[in-house]
């Protein structure tokens, strides 16, 4: 039955590419995303405490929706894996070359969060400390996905490219537009340090930046894996060009809850661990 | 110390590897355990030499990667041996740290000695060497799937599969963890903990897979189903771990290529 429940899923998100097209994060821009995120946790949490008992709540919070779920997202991954991504600006069909997009893709991932809550809903009831790696491990997963994709219609990642000496408070979207900064940047200097004993190989890319909001400015310095953060503004080390350096700037309010969603897996996953080990020293 | 001494270190503990593996064989638990952790000590002397000599920890490279995969496949081969007792791991790991070290033997790979800008995190360390474990485990989950799928007779399934399990959950806790690691890492380097880069894509894949056989496993398929994905997945571990190099849909898309 899962499996055909699968194939329908798949074959309706193929039905609304055909004739809606690709989704659009653009649909889902602040505040719908919010909306979105927030309804969608009502109503699935709501169902599936006030409808525990009915026949399709059981089904989609039991191991075999879980298997079903997993197997189609497994194998709409696999297409994302084995066809080369090149999104296009314009409609396609049936869409494997921008599965992040894909109708397929986002209803079977949705079958999946929806699985996820429904189990939780089930087995935290009642609460045991026992049951507190998996609640930890499918709540953060939960957390994690729900986020990452509310939060992909509002990230917005820019780049800067200055030479020494250069400032701007524009820099310049993924998509090619303008991205107006709230304050702006001044490269003040721009160091690459060769290893000691093979000059050929850099060691580190380093900025030195002047930042100012209108209202103050700070000196800092931006280096590979060493971001500055300046609001909701974090800032990279992205690359460099003979004498230029290029900037990353990613906003991205969502990022704290899917981190938050992250660490609860980390610690189910060292939960799981453990209780591996001690069953079977305890047999 | 440098890759000209690598065949004298690595020879040696090859030798007493297998001189362990031969006595678990016999039952020697005692010797077992002495040879295994002499072959250890002499590997992990040349790790931590090239580690001072190399001022990095030796992990950037394919060939350096291999030199962790031939310390910590006998290592995790004792722990099971110990713990779980299977007369066969020690064999089995032994088998596999050779194939390693006679791949890096033949094609030594020559290596900057100054690690590139974007590997220099406290990261990268705990993020290859805890894949590195959880590669051992499907490496050795997938010999016992061979095993049990194409030699054994049916009377100790159940025992069998529960091992299986164990092994996959040991292991699967490992992927999660360096993957975890990884998605941190990303999200200090390039802003995101997760972009969908063809890399992160096969790990999601992997990951998906060895889940869905831990789920078949509660659903209570049978055992012959649950052990194909067990082989399909480590399918999809190599594809991930190498495999993308090679693949069309990949190519120049990958920003894991150092």
């Amino acid at each position: 039955m899962e499996f055909a429940i699968g194939l329908l899923i798949v074959l309706v998100g193929l039905f609304i590419q055909l004739v809606a097209g690709p989704f659009r994060f653009g649909w889902i821009e602040p505040p719908v995303n919010g909306i979105v995120f927030w309804l969608y946790i009502i109503v699935v949490w709501s169902v599936s405490i006030g409808f525990k008992e009915s026949r399709a709540v059981r089904w989609l919070g039991s191991i075999r929706s879980a298997t079903g779920s997993m197997t189609w997202a497994l194998a709409l991954t696999l297409v994302l894996g084995l066809v080369r991504q090149q999104p296009v600006p314009f409609r396609t069909f049936p869409g494997f070359r921008d599965m992040l997009s894909n109708w397929s893709f986002l209803l079977v991932f949705l079958w999946l969060l929806t699985s996820i809550a429904c189990a939780v809903s089930r087995v935290c009831r009642p609460l045991t400390l026992k049951k507190v790696p998996f609640l930890l491990f499918h709540l953060g997963l939960f957390l994690a996905l729900l986020c990452g994709f509310a939060g992909k219609a509002e990230v917005r990642r820019c780049s800067m490219t200055l030479a020494v000496g250069e400032s701007s408070w524009h820099a310049v979207s993924q998509d090619g537009s303008d991205c107006l900064l709230p304050f702006s940047i001044e490269l003040t200097g721009f160091q690459i340090p060769y290893g000691e004993t093979d000059a050929q190989v850099p060691r580190q890319f380093i900025s030195s930046v002047r930042i100012d909001d209108g209202l103050s400015s700070k000196d800092c310095r931006i280096s590979v894996n060493h971001p500055v953060r300046l609001g909701r503004w974090h800032i990279y080390q992205y690359g460099c060009d003979a004498g230029s350096s290029t900037l990353l700037l990613v906003s991205d309010r969502w990022r704290a809850m899917v981190g938050l969603g992250l660490l609860m897996m980390l610690a189910g996953a060292a939960c799981l661990f453990v209780r591996t080990s001690r069953r079977k020293e305890h047999q | 110390m440098n890759w000209s001494l690598f065949p004298y270190f690595s020879l040696t503990a090859l030798l007493l590897w297998a001189a362990s593996a031969i006595t678990a064989w016999r039952g020697a638990r005692k010797w077992t355990f002495i040879l295994s952790t002499a072959g250890l000590a002499v590997m992990s002397a040349f790790i931590l030499g090239m580690w001072i000599s190399l001022e990095r920890p030796p992990l950037r490279t394919m060939g350096e990667t291999r030199l962790w995969y031939a310390f910590f496949l006998p290592l995790v081969g004792t722990v099971v041996y110990g713990r779980w007792k299977y007369r066969w791991i020690l064999t089995f790991s032994t088998m596999l740290a050779c194939v390693f070290t006679l791949v890096n033997l033949l094609k030594p790979e020559i290596h900057d000695k100054t690690l590139m800008p974007a590997l220099q995190s406290p990261w990268f360390a705990p993020h290859v060497i805890v894949y590195m474990f959880a590669y051992a485990m499907f490496g050795a989950v997938t010999v016992m799937a061979l095993f049990l799928l194409f030699k054994r007779k049916a009377d100790n399934m159940p025992a069998m599969m529960s091992q299986c399990d164990d092994l996959v959950r040991t292991g699967l806790s490992f992927l999660t963890i360096g993957m975890l690691f990884g998605a941190f890492w990303a999200n200090r380097a390039w802003g995101a903990y997760w972009t969908w880069d063809p890399k992160e894509t096969w790990a999601a894949i992997t990951w998906l897979s060895y889940f869905l056989y831990i789920h078949l496993r509660k659903q209570g398929v049978k055992p012959e189903a649950a052990l194909a994905v067990l082989l399909v997945s480590f399918v999809f571990l190599q594809l991930c771990w190498w495999g993308i190099n090679y693949l069309p849909s990949a190519q120049g898309m990958s920003a894991h290529t150092y």
